[in-house]
């Protein structure tokens, strides 16, 4: 399945090939890798034949949604522009939200996983996504529920019968 | 370990890394409430570079003190603006005497030579209608004598003595006498006096507590051989800035630092 991530769009435009930590090759836009920027820094100054990255901490599972999020954003920002220079009216910016909404709405481990990707890739809106959900988990709750939330264990209180 | 087969197992603790990426994110008091979820959370939530923003959004002025105190960290300057108005709310203790813990003893003297005496308990002095501590002591069911050759230097001294003789606060020695202008005042048959009462706590009298004793005494007839017939005798304690008599939770509050020392 992971091989046939390929989007077949004609003409085939400029693509990078990105690496996951368990060795899948994801061959994307690159407008799309673009998004990301660790990618874009120092990206011109890659040889264009040179455009493979080895993502060794992003694991295929993730990998797939980050190019998913990335690719609905830059599909979205141009349709966005293409609105507002033809004067109609559109709703684009509501609808990335509610999708946006949408997508971060996983299980909390992909979640994390998701975040530290964004941080490691440096995808800024995705990042401020991720870290936003788990702050909302977090606000307004009292410390025993973020450890039952979070499934933390209390360090904090000795507890006297540890030392047998 | 692919994503489905981690679904199986329980949550995962957030590591590290993430919770110092959202500690960003979060408000002051978000930011309390997760210093205390478990050891690594409270070192990761009191890193003083969180609380620098919100000490500058809600607390400028603190904040500025720590380019004077650099050794106070953000997150202290914080908690110390946080707290600081909630102070102005927190009603003030209830006093720990009561009326019924105390009774007064006032001594009106000739000088040094003693004229009467009168002592009342706090559970047998009527009320203020309007919870002021200011007091009309009945005199008649003392069955003393209060009648007296006016003199020009009249003396008083009213005491608030707590119950089973654990302190005594003297709250008037004053004289009443043509000399000390207004400390006392004669007013047809009235006689009226004040002292500032001290702030507890200083030796010298530069504090100035802003509270004042009142005692009056009143007589119905004042006949032409100077004598005078006491019918009434009123106490209070007044507020100076405002001439207003203080509640009788404030007086108490005021008096038990002198009644009970070990309070201040």
């Amino acid at each position: 399945m992971k091989d046939s991530f390929n989007p077949s769009i004609e003409p085939p435009k400029k693509t990078v090939t990105l690496v996951s930590s368990d060795g899948y090759d994801f061959e994307v836009e690159e407008e799309v890798a673009l998004e990301s920027q660790v990618i874009k820094d120092g990206f011109e100054d890659k040889a264009v034949d040179d455009r493979e990255y080895l993502l060794f901490n992003v694991h295929s599972d993730t990998l797939e949604l980050i190019i998913k999020y990335c690719e609905k954003h830059v599909s979205s920002r141009k349709s966005i522009s293409a609105a507002a220079a033809s004067s109609s009216s559109s709703n684009g910016e509501e609808a990335l939200k509610e999708w946006d909404e949408h997508f971060i709405s996983v299980d909390t481990n992909t979640l994390y996983d998701i975040l530290m990707a964004a941080d490691y890739l440096n995808i800024k809106s995705l990042l401020d996504l991720a870290i936003q959900k788990v702050a909302d988990t977090i606000h307004g709750r009292s410390p025993e529920q973020i450890r039952k939330k979070f499934n933390i264990e209390n360090d904090s209180i000795i507890d006297p019968w540890a030392s047998e | 370990m692919s994503n489905l087969l981690k679904q199986k197992y329980s949550c995962q603790p957030p590591s590290w890394e993430i919770i110092h990426l959202v500690s960003e994110y979060l408000d002051p008091k978000a930011l309390a409430n997760t210093s205390c979820v478990n050891k690594t959370w409270s070192i990761l939530m009191s890193s003083d570079h969180l609380w620098k923003s919100h000490c500058f959004a809600h607390y400028p002025s603190l904040f500025n003190l720590h380019v004077m105190h650099p050794t106070v960290s953000y997150r202290k300057l914080y908690i110390l603006g946080h707290l600081s108005p909630m102070c102005k709310h927190v009603r003030p203790q209830k006093p720990y005497i009561s009326m019924n813990d105390i009774f007064f003893t006032i001594d009106v003297l000739d000088g040094d030579s003693h004229i009467f005496s009168l002592t009342k308990a706090g559970e047998d002095i009527m009320p203020d209608s309007s919870g002021l501590f200011r007091f009309d002591l009945d005199v008649h069911a003392s069955g003393i004598s209060m009648t007296f050759k006016l003199l020009d230097e009249l003396r008083v001294k009213w005491s608030v003595v707590l119950k089973d003789w654990k302190g005594v606060a003297l709250v008037m020695d004053s004289l009443d006498c043509k000399e000390r202008g207004k400390k006392g005042t004669i007013s047809g048959s009235e006689r009226w006096f004040m002292e500032e009462l001290p702030l507890k706590g200083c030796c010298f009298s530069l504090g100035a507590s802003n509270i004042v004793s009142e005692l009056r005494l009143f007589s119905l007839s004042k006949d032409r051989n100077k004598m005078m017939k006491v019918e009434k005798v009123t106490v209070g304690l007044l507020r100076e800035n405002c001439w207003r008599y203080l509640s009788v939770d404030d007086a108490l509050r005021y008096l038990q630092r002198f009644l009970l020392p070990s309070l201040a």
